[in-house]
């Protein structure tokens, strides 16, 4: 199972743009970050890979609602990647499932991010914020028609 | 936003993990089979200033989150500590008897075989593997080995090894099956003195 460094969730914990960032590149999918990356001019060549992409099992923890004590709530897959720019950012990406490309990705624009002022980041961010919640709303408008409510019946053995 | 200056730099694993590590792993098992023989060994494409490339390629091979690492005094720096930690995610220790593997920079200050997990009679494989850096093979302080995994007997010179290493090895050798086992370390290649090797020297 993966570990991730106190080292790296320390530095994370205390930037909250980067936090965001970090998210957002690892909800959006492959292909808008790929489009993001080539529009940044982002040349993969010119990272180290301090960490190559590689798949993992993460246990995911919760509290019964919310308050509780903790549980195991399954293992989900992860895919991490670790790079260094040129310019000497360590970047970090960490994403569901098993792109690896993905995960480079976040990785990339992790550390590339990082070289730029907070206003150039900020409406990138939230762009790629509206974006997700956009798809995420899109999805629920179609799931929801789908909803079927159920009845206790009454079927008549019961006197 | 913060710049690169201020950050430690986290250096660069084995470009393949599973590969590299493999090749690494089998570098170590013929050295463990035949004890006094060198072995080339790859690093991985970056490693820490203060530690060779074949100790780096063995550490990132052998250890885990369980495996607790001690480094010697002169190691225990943030760049080695960051890196073992990153790329292995191994907890560090500060005593010596707890840990699974040491390290030990080259120097001139003793092994102290003592402060090491010699394992116990029940479980003998909870010893320390130490990793010491040396200078060079070939020359320097020589000994005659002999035991499993040598035909007859073989002879190793080493300089840079701490001081009065071949008197701590022979006695930590009549402690067997206890005891530490050893890999010495020089930029590209390593070599293994198990336990099990008895040492005469001149």
């Amino acid at each position: 199972m993966m570990s991730m460094s106190s080292l790296d969730s320390a530095k994370v914990q205390s930037d909250p743009l980067r936090k965001r960032w970090i998210s957002a590149c690892a909800r959006t999918d492959c292909r808008q970050l790929e489009t993001l990356a080539d529009g940044l001019e982002i040349d993969p060549a010119s990272f180290d890979v301090i960490r190559s992409a590689e798949n993992g099992l993460v246990m995911v923890r919760a509290r019964a609602g919310g308050t509780g004590r903790k549980f195991n709530a399954g293992e989900m897959t992860v895919t991490r990647c670790s790079v260094r720019s040129a310019a000497g950012h360590v970047g970090h990406g960490y994403v569901a499932g098993r792109d690896r490309t993905h995960a480079e990705l976040a990785a990339r624009l992790d550390a590339h991010f990082q070289a730029m002022n907070e206003e150039q980041v900020a409406p990138i961010v939230t762009e790629l914020e509206t974006r997700i919640a956009e798809k995420a709303h899109s999805r629920q408008q179609k799931s929801a028609p789908t909803r079927v409510e159920f009845f206790t019946m009454v079927r008549g053995e019961d006197e | 936003m913060s710049t690169a200056m201020d950050e430690e730099v986290l250096l660069c694993g084995f470009d393949s993990p599973v590969d590299d590590s493999g090749r690494a792993f089998r570098a170590l098992l013929n050295a463990m089979a035949h004890p006094g023989t060198v072995f080339p060994v790859l690093g991985p494409k970056e490693h820490p200033a203060l530690l060779s490339d074949a100790a780096s390629a063995v550490l990132l091979t052998l250890c885990d989150y369980a495996t607790p690492v001690w480094l010697g005094e002169s190691l225990d720096v943030a760049e080695v500590r960051s890196y073992l930690r990153f790329h292995t995610g191994a907890p560090l220790t500060d005593q010596p008897a707890r840990a699974a593997f040491a390290v030990l920079d080259k120097g001139f200050e003793p092994l102290g075989v003592e402060r090491f997990s010699p394992g116990t009679p029940d479980y003998p494989d909870r010893a320390t593997t130490v990793v010491v850096e040396v200078e060079r093979f070939g020359e320097g302080d020589l000994a005659r080995l002999s035991g499993p995994g040598i035909e007859t007997e073989t002879t190793l010179a080493v300089t840079g090894l701490p001081l009065s290493f071949w008197e701590d090895m022979q006695a930590n050798n009549a402690e067997f099956p206890l005891g530490i086992d050893v890999i010495l370390t020089v930029p590209g290649e390593l070599c293994a003195i198990p336990r099990s090797i008895l040492i005469e020297t001149h």
